[in-house]
């Protein structure tokens, strides 16, 4: 798996590969999320119970998901920046956070919006909510952190290892909270406590929650690549493709 | 081993004696914690009965405002004046200097905050007993605190944006300790009992003063270059 791995610790290969991942990509998350959401806002049968506003799901859960798992390979990246102190890892932790810090703050506005007509209020402090805004604080960290160094190099270096504790620190924060709700207030409203979802309903969710996960990766290849040729741009080869 | 202990207690003393020498910084976290005592009676109103109630979680966020104002300078006069650089290139392993320069912080600017919190048993009319129990927790939210700051003040040692970037590093990572320790309190005012949350607390602090250490260690190292 290295020998295939080993061109990329080059720059301008991991530059021609994002590049080549965010052309292919982007169109395909753009289709998958159109047709998902026009398949999931028009066609999808509505909820005897919720009626019409159940439509939000098709934005918020993928966005709920993904900005979890934005989290975690973000943590990944930093793990692989420090340990193989690779400049390409730095770059992809700063190209992740600000995409993870939206998805995060889509999943609570969008929630927000179907928590108003649902549950009467925008807001309670209900376990997944509290550690979904405490998820958002920790991407900010990220991203502050790295602001916060003249020297751009050791900044990176700095927000990877925030990265690595906040991957650890996420499993324990989601954890105390659940506790501390249900230690506080019995059964409040949980979210995914419904009945299985009919078949019609679920495949646009499916295809959005894929789409969603295309689109991270395409945004991800196409900051990767700015940073790549804004922290390379002395190189020959990147005035070569600039001009 | 030996050796180990005899750098301990050098790190400390030399860490205590700076403090004796500068009472002016060691002073200013206690004060700033006693003004904001005398905030919250003064915006909430002097009624007894919600006051008793707010005490504790007063206790809690105070602690953790106050040692906002100390952390940024855990190792940056340090990292100054060159001082830094020579314990890490010295045969010392540096997050056992790490761990010594928590416990000197945490004797230095911890425990002082957590006697004086008994200022809430006047101040807010909080029974006494309530207030032993949170004492225990502030003991070691505290030792949390200032591992989990060490860290986050390690991080931020070569940038001069410090204090406002570590806290929004600190405040969310803390909000564990802030839930079992508001179970403790709550547990207790009931007077049920209350040791399951106080040890997994407990856990917690032992937990990151065991992981800190070698995060902060690493933090410095790059900050040094």
């Amino acid at each position: 798996m290295f020998k295939w791995l080993h061109p990329y610790a080059k720059p301008e290969r991991a530059y021609a590969l994002a590049n080549r991942l965010y052309l292919w990509l982007w169109p395909l998350a753009l289709i998958g999320l159109f047709t998902g959401s026009l398949w999931g806002l028009m066609f999808a049968p509505s909820d005897y119970q919720q009626s019409d506003s159940f439509r939000i799901m098709y934005i918020h859960v993928p966005a709920a998901i993904w900005s979890m798992g934005i989290y975690m390979s973000m943590g990944i990246a930093g793990i692989c920046a420090l340990v193989w102190q690779m400049r390409s890892f730095e770059l992809s932790v700063l190209a992740m956070a600000p995409i993870g810090a939206v998805f995060t703050a889509i999943a609570l506005f969008t929630g927000s919006f179907w928590g108003k007509p649902m549950w009467g209020t925008w807001w309670v402090w209900d376990a997944r909510l509290t550690s979904e805004l405490i998820l958002l604080f920790l991407y900010l960290g990220v991203f502050a952190l790295f602001y916060s160094f003249d020297d751009k190099r050791a900044g990176a270096k700095a927000a990877c290892i925030l990265a690595i504790i906040g991957m650890i620190n996420v499993p324990i924060i989601h954890y105390s909270v659940e506790w501390w709700n249900s230690l506080h207030q019995g059964a409040s409203i949980t979210k995914f406590d419904k009945p299985s979802i009919a078949k019609e309903m679920l495949w646009p969710l499916l295809i959005n929650i894929f789409s969603c996960l295309l689109l991270f990766i395409a945004l991800t290849c196409y900051r990767f690549a700015t940073e790549l040729l804004a922290s390379e741009s002395h190189r020959k080869w990147v005035t070569k493709i600039i001009q | 081993m030996a050796n180990l202990v005899n750098y301990y207690i050098q790190f400390i003393k030399r860490d205590l004696q700076l403090a004796v020498r500068q009472k002016h910084e060691f002073v200013l976290p206690l004060l700033f914690f006693v003004l904001i005592l005398i905030l919250f009676p003064v915006t909430v109103g002097p009624e007894s009965g919600l006051l008793a109630r707010l005490a504790p979680a007063v206790g809690w966020i105070n602690l953790i405002l106050s040692l906002l104002i100390a952390l940024p300078r855990m190792f940056s006069e340090d990292y100054e004046n060159g001082w830094l650089e020579q314990v890490f290139l010295a045969a010392v392993s540096p997050s056992f200097f790490i761990l010594t320069r928590i416990l000197s912080f945490w004797l230095l600017y911890c425990l002082p905050l957590v006697i004086c919190s008994v200022l809430l048993v006047p101040f807010m009319s909080l029974p006494f007993d309530i207030w032993w129990v949170l004492a225990q927790t502030l003991f070691l939210g505290s030792l949390l605190v200032a591992a989990l700051g060490s860290v986050a003040s390690a991080l931020l040692v070569a940038s001069r944006k410090g204090s406002g970037v570590l806290a929004l590093l600190l405040l969310p990572m803390l909000i564990p300790a802030l839930i079992f320790g508001s179970a403790v309190i709550e547990a207790a005012q009931q007077s049920l009992p209350y040791l399951s949350p106080m040890l997994l607390l407990a856990a917690l602090a032992v937990f990151c003063l065991t992981i800190a250490p070698v995060a902060a260690a690493q933090a410095i190292k790059i900050n040094l270059g």
